[in-house]
């Protein structure tokens, strides 16, 4: 169980405005071995809405919408697909399913942003 | 064979009541007269009588109504008396036990306060606050709480 203290520390980073907080919550958040805090982490990023973090939860393996755990990965999407502005996510899984990247990660990226066009 | 008029059974039933009601108020007369403590003292769980207050050195004076009658007035002083001093014993006790059970509470209360930490880390560490701080102070803080978490 996560403490309040380490709740209220993921929330603030995803409000800071410095962007060296999304290399905290990529390095030390979503490379945790505890799901819970990869969980937070991931939807941190989201929150973010930059370009910097949905890159971190979008377009690499294992981690945010590809994590190894379904319920990370749920979260992810779920934080995406509640995302008002929906223009940077969008972008950035474009880019993913037209990279060179590896197959499960682009058709990862194509299943949410199929989810995204029928949300919207 | 007497024939039994409504009036007649009536009447008979009135003289059988008459009759019970004057035997039930000469008992309550008797016992009356037994019941020699007017102010209930006990002792050990028993009631005791009037008697109790006779005086040890009580001279033979039976014969003299004057004197029964102040004997009587003694034996009602002796035990109101009595009754008075208990009342006030048990009033006693309790206050004591009341004053006891104050300090105790008081003390506790006391000790309790001694050993309480008054920690505001949870003022401290609200996410707007923690938002204003540097992030490399937040990455310190996000590897401790870890660290405990692992622990």
């Amino acid at each position: 169980m996560v403490s309040k203290k380490l709740n209220n520390i993921i929330e603030a980073l995803s409000k800071h405005t410095d962007v060296d907080s999304v290399r905290v919550l990529n390095e030390i958040g979503t490379n945790s071995h505890i799901d819970e805090v990869r969980e937070l982490a991931s939807k941190a990023l989201v929150k973010k809405n930059i370009k910097e973090s949905l890159e971190v939860v979008i377009k690499n393996k294992g981690k945010g919408i590809n994590d190894l755990s379904a319920r990370v990965a749920m979260s992810a999407i779920n934080e995406l697909l509640a995302l008002k502005d929906k223009t940077t996510a969008t972008v950035v899984l474009d880019e993913t399913i037209n990279s060179e990247t590896e197959k499960e990660v682009q058709d990862t990226a194509r299943s949410v942003k199929a989810l995204m066009s029928f949300s919207a | 064979m007497q024939k039994i008029s409504p009036l007649r059974a009536g009447l008979d039933a009135f003289n059988r009541f008459k009759a019970q009601r004057l035997q039930k108020s000469n008992e309550a007369k008797a016992e009356n007269t037994n019941s020699t403590n007017p102010f209930g003292i006990s002792f050990k769980g028993n009631v005791l009588q009037m008697d109790v207050f006779d005086s040890s050195t009580k001279k033979s004076s039976a014969a003299n109504p004057i004197q029964e009658g102040l004997d009587k007035v003694n034996k009602f002083v002796a035990s109101a008396r009595v009754a008075t001093m208990n009342k006030f014993e048990s009033i006693k006790q309790n206050a004591i036990s009341f004053g006891s059970k104050l300090k105790e509470n008081v003390v506790n209360t006391y000790n309790k306060l001694a050993t309480t930490e008054v920690n505001f880390d949870f003022l401290r560490n609200t996410p707007s606050r923690l938002q204003k701080r540097p992030v490399s102070e937040l990455e310190e803080m996000f590897k401790a709480e870890l660290g405990n978490m692992e622990v």
